[in-house]
C-alpha cells in the first residue's frame, strides 16, 4: 500500500517535471514567441492578443497550473493551425495510434516467442542460425527502408493491399486492409530486438539447476518452455515491450508518416513544424502520462511474472 | 541371483567440445541392487554426480555427451537415451537452485507425474498433500501455494525429496543432498532420506564428498577418483579395512567427532589428474604414497574379500 502511494507521488512529480519542461518550450525560441509565430508584419494587438491567449508573459510553472486547471475541465486549447479545440484534434488521432501500437506490439510478441524458444532450445541449431540472420538483418534495416520494402512487395508488386492512407473502422474489411502494411512494419522492427533478448534470456534459464530438475522428472519439450522457462526469462522482454508502448508516440511517427496514417505521431509532426504550441503541450504531456502509467504497469508485471519481486515490494 | 536393477557396465563417457574433449568417466563398473543403498564418494571432479546425470539421462545445456559401455535400468539399456519409465529420479544438490522459483509448490511437487495420470484437481491437491506430509513438510495442505522463496533451506529441500517421490522410483538418486544445508538440518535432511527408503523399497545411490556420511547409512560404498571406480565393497569393510590407497586417505582427512584426538586435518597433497587426456596408469599415482613402477600401466581389478573389490596394483587379492 505505501509503495503504490510512493510510487503515485513519484509519477505526478515526473509528469509536473515534465508539465513545466514543455511548458518553458515557447520561451526557448530566440526573441517573442508571438513574432516567431505571427511574423514580423503581425500588429502590436495581434501580438499582444496572441501573447495573452497563450499566456506567455508567465513563468513556466505558472502556466503550467494553468494549463492544468484547464485540462481537468476538458479544455486543452485550441489549435493554432485549425483552431479546432486540441481534445478534438488529439480524440480524432489517438484511437489510430492507439491501435497501431497495440496491433504491432502483439504481433511483435506473436513472432517473438515461438521464434525464441525454438531458436534457445537449440542455439547454434538451423532455426537458431536462421532466425539470427533474420533478426540482424531486420535490426539493421531502418523502418522506413522495411516500410517501403513492404509497399513495394505487397501493394506494388502482388497489389493485395493499399500502399498507404486510412480508413475507418465503419468499414472493417477496408479498415484491416489498411492496418497491415503498418503494423507489418512495427511488429517486425520490434520482433527482431525482441527475438534477441528473449533468446538470451531463454538460454540462460534453460541451464539452470530447476530446468535440469524439471527435465529429469519427463516433463516435454512444450511444456518445459511454456510452464517453466518463459515466465522466469520474461523481465527485459516486458521492460522493452512497456517501453515501445511508452515511447511510440514518438516512434510511430516514421511509420504513420510512410504509410500516411492520421495518427499521433503525424499530428506531434506537423505541430511541431507549424509551432502550434497548444497542440505540442498537450502531445509532449500525454506521451509523457503515458510512459509514467506503463512503467507503473509495466513494475505490476514484474509482480505478476516473479513473486519474489512481489514480496521485495510488499517489504 | 536376478539382475540389479542398475548397472553401469564398463561405462565412459566424455564431453566434447570446442576447446577439446573431457573424459570424465573411464569405464565405470557398479551395480545397485533392487532395495540397496549404496553410497557413491569422491572428491570435486571425481565424476560422481556426471555419474548421476548419466544414468537419470540429463545433461545441463544443450551439449550431450558421448556414451560408450552400457546404462542397464531394470534390466533394460537405457544408454542411448531411451525413458527412464519413471524408474529413477533425483534429489538435487541445491535446493534453492533445483526449484523453480516462479511456480508453486504444489504444482513443482507433482511434476514428474504424466498430465494424463493426474486426474481431478483435488485429487493432485490431495497426492500433492500427502507427498509433503509424506517429507514431514509442516502444514502441508497450506504449502501447496507457496513459493520457494518462502521456505526455509531445509524445508526446500523436503520439497525436493516430495518432487523426486512423486514418480514412485524404484532408484532414488541423492547427489550430495545437503551440501547446501546448515549443519544441523543435514542429519535430518538424511535420517528422513534413509526413512522413505525403507518404507518404500526404494534403491538409493546416495552421492557425497563425505565418506564420513555414509557410516550406517548404505548397505556399501563405492569410491570414485577421477572418473573410475577405485574401491567398491561393504560399507563397514570398506571403513574399517580400506584397500585402496585413495580410500585411506579420504578417511584420513574425514573429520572426526572424537574429543579424544584432534590433530591438525591431513591434507591429501596434489590435485585430480587433467581430464582432457584419457588416463592411461592408475590416476592416483601422482598424489600416492605407495606408487610403484606398474602403476604407470592400467591396475588390476581385485578381489579383496566378499563383494569387495579394489583396483590397485599395490592392494592385495585376487585377480577378478
Amino acid at each position: 500500500m505505501r509503495t503504490l502511494l510512493t510510487r503515485a507521488v513519484r509519477a505526478l512529480a515526473v509528469i509536473a517535471l515534465l508539465g513545466m519542461l514543455t511548458m518553458a518550450l515557447p520561451l526557448l525560441l530566440t526573441g517573442d514567441p508571438a513574432v516567431a509565430v505571427l511574423g514580423v508584419e503581425a500588429t502590436p494587438e495581434q501580438l499582444a492578443a496572441f501573447t495573452a491567449a497563450l499566456n506567455l508573459d508567465a513563468s513556466p510553472p505558472e502556466r503550467f497550473a494553468h494549463w492544468l486547471g484547464g485540462a481537468v475541465r476538458g479544455d486543452l486549447g485550441t489549435s493554432l493551425v485549425t483552431g479546432a479545440p486540441v481534445t478534438a484534434e488529439i480524440g480524432e488521432r489517438l484511437p489510430v495510434t492507439l491501435e497501431l501500437l497495440l496491433c504491432g506490439q502483439l504481433l511483435a510478441l506473436a513472432i517473438t516467442v515461438p521464434v525464441a524458444m525454438r531458436s534457445a532450445w537449440r542455439p547454434g541449431g538451423v532455426v537458431d542460425r536462421i532466425s539470427t540472420v533474420l533478426a540482424y538483418l531486420l535490426l539493421s534495416t531502418p523502418a522506413f527502408v522495411l516500410g517501403l520494402a513492404l509497399i513495394l512487395v505487397l501493394a506494388v508488386g502482388l497489389a493485395v493491399l493499399p500502399a498507404t492512407g486510412w480508413a475507418a473502422p465503419d468499414d472493417p474489411v477496408e479498415h484491416l486492409r489498411h492496418l497491415v502494411l503498418p503494423v507489418l512494419t512495427m511488429g517486425l522492427t520490434e520482433a527482431a530486438v525482441l527475438v534477441r533478448v528473449l533468446r538470451a534470456d531463454l538460454i540462460a534459464t534453460l541451464r539452470t539447476p530447476y530446468i535440469l530438475a524439471a527435465r529429469s522428472r519427463g516433463l516435454s519439450p512444450w511444456r518445459l518452455l511454456w510452464t517453466r522457462a518463459l515466465r522466469p526469462s520474461s523481465f527485459s522482454t516486458v521492460t522493452l515491450v512497456g517501453l515501445g508502448l511508452g515511447l511510440a508516440f514518438g516512434g510511430s511517427v516514421l511509420v504513420e508518416t510512410i504509410f500516411a496514417v492520421p495518427g499521433m505521431g503525424r499530428l506531434a509532426a506537423s505541430a511541431i513544424e507549424a509551432r502550434d504550441f497548444p497542440v505540442i503541450e498537450a502531445v509532449v504531456l500525454l506521451s509523457g502520462v503515458t510512459v509514467v502509467l506503463v512503467g507503473t504497469l509495466v513494475d505490476l508485471v514484474y509482480g505478476v511474472i516473479d513473486p519474489r519481486a512481489r514480496h521485495a515490494a510488499a517489504h | 541371483m536376478s539382475a540389479p536393477l542398475l548397472e553401469l557396465d564398463g561405462l565412459s563417457l566424455r564431453f566434447d567440445g570446442p576447446a577439446g574433449s573431457l573424459h570424465v568417466l573411464e569405464s565405470v563398473s557398479l551395480a545397485v541392487a533392487e532395495g540397496e543403498s549404496v553410497g557413491l564418494v569422491g572428491e570435486s571432479g571425481s565424476g560422481k554426480s556426471v555419474l548421476a546425470r548419466a544414468v537419470l539421462g540429463v545433461h545441463p545445456g544443450p551439449a550431450a555427451p558421448s556414451l560408450t559401455g552400457r546404462i542397464l535400468l531394470e534390466g533394460r539399456d537405457v544408454t542411448d537415451g531411451s525413458s527412464r519409465r519413471r524408474a529413477v529420479s533425483m534429489v538435487f544438490q541445491d535446493p534453492s537452485a533445483s526449484l523453480n522459483p516462479v511456480v508453486r509448490i504444489g504444482r513443482q511437487v507433482l511434476e514428474a507425474v504424466p498430465p494424463a495420470e493426474r486426474g481431478s484437481r483435488a485429487r493432485q491437491r490431495a497426492a500433492a498433500t500427502e507427498l509433503l506430509r509424506a517429507v514431514g513438510l509442516p502444514d502441508p495442505g497450506r504449502r501447496l501455494r507457496s513459493y520457494p522463496a518462502e521456505l526455509s533451506g531445509g524445508q526446500r529441500q523436503r520439497v525436493g525429496i516430495a518432487a523426486a517421490l512423486a514418480a514412485q522410483p524404484r532408484l532414488l538418486l541423492a547427489d550430495e543432498p545437503t551440501t547446501a544445508l546448515d549443519v544441523t538440518v543435514q542429519q535430518r535432511v538424511l535420517d528422513l532420506i534413509g526413512e522413505l527408503r525403507r518404507e518404500r523399497g526404494m534403491a538409493l545411490l546416495l552421492i557425497t564428498h563425505d565418506l564420513g556420511l555414509l557410516a550406517g547409512r548404505t548397505d556399501r560404498i563405492a569410491v570414485m577418483y577421477a572418473g573410475r571406480v577405485v574401491e567398491d565393497g561393504p560399507t563397514e569393510r570398506v571403513l574399517a579395512e580400506p584397500r585402496h590407497p585413495y580410500t585411506r586417505a579420504l578417511l584420513a582427512v574425514t573429520p572426526r567427532l572424537s574429543p579424544r584426538r584432534r590433530p591438525p586435518l591431513p591434507q591429501i597433497p596434489g590435485g585430480l589428474p587433467d581430464l582432457r587426456e584419457p588416463r592411461t596408469g592408475c590416476p592416483f599415482a601422482p598424489r600416492c604414497e605407495r606408487a610403484l613402477p606398474e602403476c604407470a600401466t592400467r591396475p588390476p581389478l581385485l578381489r579383496a574379500g566378499a563383494g569387495h573389490t579394489v583396483s590397485c596394483w599395490a592392494a592385495e587379492g585376487v585377480p577378478v
